[in-house]
């Protein structure tokens, strides 16, 4: 069992739906995404169009991270999954260092976006431990991957262009597609192999 | 505020500087690497000179200096301990027994002056300490400028410069300092500083040819917004004005001034080096 996601930017609208959705469905802190959407400009005039490219956590299979953190608060699960332990943590940043793709976050302090935080923000400082101090990440929302759900990146996809599921069966729609798509992984050279596909 | 990367920097698809290592308290830890390297520098060249005077002072800047350093740039310092946990494959986790090792062995080499294999041991410690941080970086996939087989050396070459340079400053304020073998001072300087002249070249030479974001990291020391710190700090004090003092020393005479002047000049040069190698830490485009 190998967690991945396919990723069709063919079909991807730069809505950002899915930004939004991970910061609702974490609690991210403020300035925290665990989901980002990046914006090129392509081409040029009068032929230039914007190109997106939603970036997140790769769990990936050779994980940079796991391997140079001295604690062992993060760690790959059997299912794939890369997680940080937030009471192991101690917030030296190697991972952050390592990870070549920036989608580690240290948090500094925990600040809400509100002076008065939302009534969201009041649940969320509750529900999640991001403890100040120690490195956040995505988790590919394994809360609700154990309550039989997808990420919330992948329900709320409004394009349908996000596909989740597992990598080591052939017969997932994620094998298919990378199989039939000639699938790639971002900065493959890195040898981290990334379990989230983009298909061009 | 929970910071990684500016607003921008975020969300557009572009080169992007590591951050963590290098601004706020992360000068910290380049004070750390600094003062690790510094301190096992100076124990490596006073076991070279004979300088049974700089021990202490090496391991008083790695106990009190590197250690210290280290435990205020954590987020969370009073978990230090878990970091001993993971030896077999982090290099933070194998720095921390380097530490720990050479503190140990350096001051029982101190006791026991004359025991050759405690001389061999601390020895071996003291290096694995001022190559280490060098690997620490290589070790790191996501930025080019650093994965470079020449980074270890980089930073075991600098410390032993900076060493041999505070032996130099020591015996040139203070002239009762009794080195054994003086005469190899100055030759440790001069060889060392040639040294890092050839090694920082071929590194920086090696990087600019190689991937785009080292390249990227090259452009940003010696002619983009840092090249005013690359080439005051790195070049002028690390290596021109020690080697312009230096050279007449080894075949004349200087005045004992002037040889402080060199080592001062090259400590600081040494900081400023390691500042930049962090500073000019660049990762690719994700795409
Ligand atoms: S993307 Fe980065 S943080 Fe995520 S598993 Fe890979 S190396 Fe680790
Ligand atoms: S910041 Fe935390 S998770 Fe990252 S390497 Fe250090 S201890 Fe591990
Ligand atoms: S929600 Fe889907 S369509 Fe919208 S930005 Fe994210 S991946 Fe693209």
């Amino acid at each position: 069992m190998r967690y991945g996601l396919v990723i069709d930017l063919r079909k991807c609208a730069g809505c950002y739906s899915c930004m939004a959705a991970c910061k609702a469905e974490n609690f991210t802190p403020r300035g925290v995404f665990f989901t980002r959407v990046l914006a090129e400009e392509k081409g040029k005039y009068p032929n230039a169009r914007w190109h997106f490219i939603p970036i997140q956590c790769n769990h990936c299979d050779n994980p940079a991270c796991v391997s140079v953190c001295p604690t062992g608060a993060t760690s790959q699960r059997d299912d794939g999954i890369v997680t940080v332990d937030p009471n192991k943590c101690l917030g030296c940043r190697y991972c952050i260092i390592a990870c070549p793709y920036r989608v580690r976050f240290y948090v500094d302090k925990r600040e809400t976006y509100y002076q008065n935080p939302t009534p969201h923000e009041v649940y969320g400082l509750k529900a999640r431990d991001y403890q100040e101090g120690t490195v956040i990440k995505c988790d590919f929302c394994s809360h609700r991957i154990e309550q039989g759900l997808e990420p919330a990146c992948v329900a709320t996809c409004t394009s349908h262009a996000r596909y989740f599921g597992d990598l080591d069966d052939p017969e997932s729609d994620v094998s298919r597609l990378i199989a039939s798509n000639g699938a790639y992984q971002l900065l493959a050279e890195k040898g981290t192999d990334p379990s989230i596909y983009y298909i061009h | 505020m929970a910071r990684a990367y500016s607003t921008v920097e975020q969300f557009a698809v572009g080169f992007d500087r590591q951050r963590e290592w290098i601004e706020r308290r992360g000068l910290l830890l380049l004070t750390a690497f600094y003062l690790g390297g510094v301190g096992g520098g100076l124990f490596l060249a006073s076991l070279i000179i004979g300088w049974k005077a700089g021990i202490p002072i090496a391991l008083g800047i790695v106990a009190l200096g590197k250690g210290p350093a280290h435990l205020l740039y954590l987020g969370r310092p009073l978990r230090f301990w878990r970091a001993f946990r993971r030896p077999h494959s982090s290099w933070i986790s194998r720095g921390i027994y380097f530490m720990l090792l050479f503190i140990l062995l350096g001051t029982l080499y101190y006791v026991f002056y004359e025991n050759t294999a405690l001389a061999a041991l601390s020895g071996f410690f003291a290096f694995a300490l001022v190559i280490y941080t060098g690997f620490a970086l290589a070790a790191s996939p996501g930025i080019p400028f650093w994965s470079n087989p020449l980074v270890p050396i980089i930073f075991a070459g600098a410390a032993i410069t900076s060493g041999a340079a505070l032996a130099e400053a020591a015996h040139a304020i203070n002239t009762e300092t009794v080195i054994t073998h003086v005469e190899r001072l100055e030759t440790m300087g001069l060889v060392m500083s040639t040294g890092m002249v050839v090694l920082i070249f071929t590194y920086l030479l090696g990087n600019y040819m190689s991937t785009i974001a080292a390249k990227e990291s090259v452009a940003y020391l010696a002619w983009g917004s840092m090249s005013f710190v690359f080439w005051v700090g790195v070049v002028l004090l690390g290596i021109v004005i020690p080697l312009a003092i230096i050279v007449p020393a080894y075949v004349g005479e200087v005045a004992r001034g002037w040889l402080a002047v060199a080592g001062i000049s090259e400590l600081c040069g040494s900081y400023v080096l390691r500042y930049s190698l962090l500073k000019a830490g660049i990762y690719p485009p994700v795409i």
